[in-house]
């Protein structure tokens, strides 16, 4: 350490100073090795050391003139670029779009699979699900001696009958949820212990909203599902729990709900997750209602990827693997471009070097030039990453606790990987062009062709940009056809034109049985006289895919309890027996095509007695054509059976088809209120429909991977193009003479074709090898396509093919039409 | 102050130093003179600043210096021990006369310093 001090302080200090300073520097250095210690004393000298050599460097600087050629070399950068700004504006915006596209895409999967919820000891958070409330399971996590905090909550539908009826995801959770989790409200405050049941919490997205951020909402009541509500607090829109998607919050109480309720437990810190595991499942075993029908769910953590499922978690890093491979092709183009433009300066850096330039100073001014070059796509990478966060398909945003901001690591990284490539596209031929013999320099820069190791360079980062865009233009082929084939897939039953309005808060209305099966049939009778509908069914759910926990829920099947009418609504046929004559729960079912040949694989369903775990025995009347569920997931499409309505469930589906229009929604509200004050009603957006969402996932990623093909493929074909022409004007002098030796354009603009076909020939072969091996990685995302589809090798190909001659038509065009007399005189 | 003397604060902190060493029979050498102004004045000094400002002291012959011995602490290396010329004494007369003058009829309002 001490060689290095004396040697830095040498290198700086005038040299009779230095044997007098470095001794008082180690008699110092002495008293802080008693005092402080070996480490601190070693840290001081560092600091010390350069605190001396600093004033006496800037001085040494000022002595030689630096500050006048530092400013001399920027304005000399600042010409360099301005003076043909499109290569430089080229590759800022390409950097730009390379590191937003990489920040924003792992900004995601950051927020989706790598960051812990946003939650006090996110870590340590667990949650359980069960089929209903329980109180004695909450009391036995928090008698467990394993938690430091224990609450609950159950999701629900939040119709805000004030706003239009507009419709939200909503929370009941036990008062105690909020301080758990560690969140404060923005305005106003939370539950407390044994709040009344009609507060209601709202995010600051509601409240925004739906409510114009009214100030004076907090302490007024509004009217919600049907009941009247007092607005106690405004959560910060960042706080989303128990899902993504809540954003209302009501007390829960565990002794008086029945629905679907998760525990959530904050483990006390050093409780090992087996010792929880096992003590949670001897809990529920002895504590919670476990259906014959329901399977159960196993306690997880909370963390950010527990609750993602399977395809989600896949997908991300697929996305990422595609993200990484235009990263890298926007790269390479940005490589490209500047090596193009650095050989064509070969003359200028050979002219410097002739006129005394030192090799140093060349390349001092190159990495200043492709510094300014980088930094400047910096600062417009950040405004991309933003846009493109805006625009991140909504799939990815439902499915995180945490806010998808862009995210300052990735950022880094791909700054850190984008001046790597930009420095080095720059010295290494500035290296190789800026060498010692300046007269050499200039007879090689007078040549008409280039360096070996620029043509080569050049042509191998095209070869493989060519490759990579190959690749994932047929990846990304293979995701659209897959996703045409989930929308465009026949599903046995036809949902255009109709509308399906929810029912709830029939039992409040209607507490017993009898009555509600009153209500319901004049209900019928109340619809049936709507001038605007031309047919009607009520459901208690709704197709092609009924909300699970319903009332004809069945493990592996999907369940509907429906009127008559029902079928024709949805144009499902009967393919063989009849429909139920009553709608009084009878012991009578209909069972779908596939569920027909499962339960009775010999024949002679109609009539047969219909036996399945979890239900009851009954006597099938009917055969309906099968409802297919085109989902990325085959375990998602299960076989139906229907059962005739009853009058047991709390939630009813009116199904209606309209003659030229439906009736407006409030409207729909008006009238059935009219029946009963305190029904509630809302009509069914298609996007809430579960089915939707199962599409959402295809969707996001058909999106995001068409937009990678396209970026790879028009950045693949703009280097093609810059570097056919660049090669173009570097052989004008030897076109030129052999069209003055009696060469055809034709001839010439073979020459140029072969050079760029040759590059794209070779790219496109091993895109080819590429594509299908990330093809095959992609099968879990594919529907009804296989991996040798004609279409999808052939329109990508094509796509390429077109874009390359697009490409490479102008340069060929420039080369073949160009006066000879001029070409050779220019040179 | 600089316009009246040409001397910079560290400068006059550097010379008062340097005859307060003497003064006590000390020697005046970088280490010494940082440690000086650091203790008085109570505040942390770079010391690249110091040799620089002691250099430029000496090129405008405000400083005297000559080699001192060295020890074994220092391994052998000798001491750059400085003194005050007659012009640094008149220089720093000179800025702490201004200062003295500037200070004249604000007692109140400065205290007794």
């Amino acid at each position: 350490m001490w060689h290095w001090a004396e040697r830095t302080i040498a290198r700086h200090m005038p040299p009779d100073r230095v044997s007098a300073v470095v001794g008082d520097l180690a008699e110092d250095y002495d008293e802080q090795l008693q005092l402080r210690g070996r480490i601190r004393a070693v840290v001081w000298l560092i600091r010390e050391t350069r605190s001396l050599s600093r004033p006496y460097a800037r001085a040494r600087f000022d002595e030689a003139g630096g500050r006048i050629m530092l400013r001399d070399e920027l304005t000399h950068v600042w010409r360099a670029l301005t003076v043909r700004p499109w290569v430089p504006i080229a590759c800022a915006s390409l950097l730009a779009l390379a590191i937003g596209l990489f920040t924003a895409m792992f900004s995601v999967i950051d927020s989706l699979v790598l960051r812990p919820v946003p939650f006090d000891g996110a870590e340590r958070l667990i949650e359980q699900t069960f089929a209903r409330a329980e109180p004695d399971v909450l009391a036995a996590w928090k008698a467990s001696g394993l938690f430091d905090a224990v609450e609950a909550a159950s999701p629900f539908q939040t119709t805000f009958e004030s706003v239009h009826g507009r419709s939200v995801v909503g929370a009941r959770v036990t008062p105690g949820m909020f301080s758990m989790l560690g969140v404060e409200p923005e305005i106003g405050r939370t539950f407390p212990p044994h709040a009344p049941h009609e507060e209601v919490v709202l995010s600051e997205n509601v409240w925004r909203a739906l409510f114009g951020g009214d100030p004076t909402l907090l302490g007024r009541r509004i009217r919600l599902n049907g009941e009247t509500a007092q607005v106690v607090g405004i959560m910060p829109s960042t706080f989303r729990f128990p899902t993504p998607a809540t954003s209302v919050w009501r007390p829960l109480d565990l002794n008086s709900s029945q629905r679907i309720t998760t525990i959530y437990g904050r483990t006390k810190p050093g409780v090992s997750w087996a010792e929880v595991a096992g003590r949670l499942e001897a809990i529920a075993t002895h504590h919670a209602y476990i259906p014959r029908n329901y399977r159960g769910v196993p306690p997880i953590g909370a963390a950010a990827s527990a609750t993602l499922s399977e395809h989600t978690r896949q997908a991300t890093g697929v996305l990422m693997a595609g993200v990484t491979l235009v990263f890298l092709v926007l790269s390479a183009n940005v490589v490209v471009l500047l090596l193009s433009r650095l050989v064509q300066r070969r003359l200028e850096f050979a002219t410097c070097a002739a006129l005394g330039a030192s090799r140093a100073r060349l390349l001092r001014q190159v990495i200043l030039e492709h510094t300014a070059i980088a930094a400047a796509g910096m600062v417009a990478s950040l405004g991309v990453a933003h846009v493109l966060n805006a625009f991140l398909p909504s799939h990815f945003i439902r499915q995180t606790l945490n806010v998808v901001d862009l995210d300052e690591r990735a950022l880094v990284a791909a700054v850190i990987a984008s001046f790597a490539c930009v420095l080095l596209a720059g010295l290494v031929p500035a290296w190789a062009g800026t060498g010692p013999a300046p007269a050499s320099a200039l007879r090689r820069a007078h040549a008409s062709g280039r360096t070996s190791f620029s043509r080569l360079t050049t042509q191998g980062l095209l070869v493989s940009q060519i490759a990579l865009a190959t690749a994932l233009l047929m990846a990304s082929t293979l995701l659209v056809r897959s996703f045409v084939n989930l929308m465009a897939a026949d599903r046995g039953l036809d949902v255009r034109g109709v509308h399906r309005v929810r029912i709830t808060n029939a039992d409040a209305a209607f507490p017993s049985v009898t009555e509600r099966a009153g209500a319901e049939a004049i209900l019928r009778e109340e619809v049936d006289r709507w001038p605007e509908v031309a047919a009607s069914a009520l459901s208690r759910e709704i197709p092609p895919l009924p909300a699970s926990g319903g009332e004809a829920h069945v493990e592996d099947l999907e369940g509907y309890r429906v009127s008559p009418e029902f079928f024709s609504i949805y144009g499902i046929t009967i393919l063989g027996g009849q429909l139920f004559q009553s709608e009084s729960d009878t012991d009578e079912i209909i069972v779908s095509e596939r569920l027909a040949g499962v339960a009775f694989p010999a024949g002679q369903a109609i009539g047969g007695v219909f036996r399945w775990p979890g239900m009851r025995p009954r006597r099938v009347i009917g055969i309906a054509r099968e409802i297919t569920l085109p989902a990325l997931d085959p375990a998602f499409d299960k076989p139906e059976f229907y059962l005739p309505m009853g009058a047991t469930s709390r939630t009813l589906y009116l199904n209606l088809r309209c003659r030229e229009a439906c009736p407006p929604a409030e409207t729909m509200q008006q009238r059935i209120r009219r029946l009963h004050p305190a029904l509630s009603a809302t009509v069914v957006q298609p996007g809430e429909l579960p089915f939707a969402t199962q599409l959402e996932l295809p969707s996001a990623i058909a999106q995001v991977s068409a937009t990678f093909g396209i970026v790879a493929l028009l950045t693949a074909s703009c280097g093609l193009y810059s570097v056919l022409t660049f090669i173009a004007r570097r052989r004008s002098r030897e076109f030129g003479i052999r069209q003055m030796l009696g060469a055809s354009p034709r001839h010439i603009r073979q020459l140029v074709l072969r050079q760029g076909a040759l590059v794209v020939a070779c790219g496109t072969l091993i895109g080819i090898i590429g594509g299908w091996i990330v093809s095959r990685s992609l099968s879990a995302f594919l529907y009804g396509v296989v991996l040798l589809d004609p279409l999808t090798w052939t329109a990508p190909l094509a796509l390429l093919a077109a874009a390359s001659v697009v490409a490479m038509w102008l340069p060929c065009r420039t080369a073949a039409y160009a006066n000879p007399v001029m070409l050779v005189r220019e040179e | 102050m600089s316009q009246t003397t040409g001397l910079g604060e560290l400068e006059v902190l550097l010379l008062l130093a340097v005859l307060q060493l003497v003064e006590q029979g000390d020697d005046a050498y970088g280490s010494a003179i940082k440690r000086e102004v650091e203790r008085r004045t109570g505040r942390a000094t770079p010391r690249g600043s110091i040799y620089v400002t002691l250099d430029r002291l000496a090129a405008k012959h405000l400083l005297a210096s000559t080699e001192g011995r060295g020890s074994a602490i220092r391994g052998g290396r000798p001491k750059r021990l400085f003194t005050v010329t007659p012009a640094g004494l008149k220089a720093v007369k000179s800025s702490v006369g201004v200062l003295a003058r500037m200070q004249r009829g604000l007692e109140k309002i400065l205290g007794s310093t």
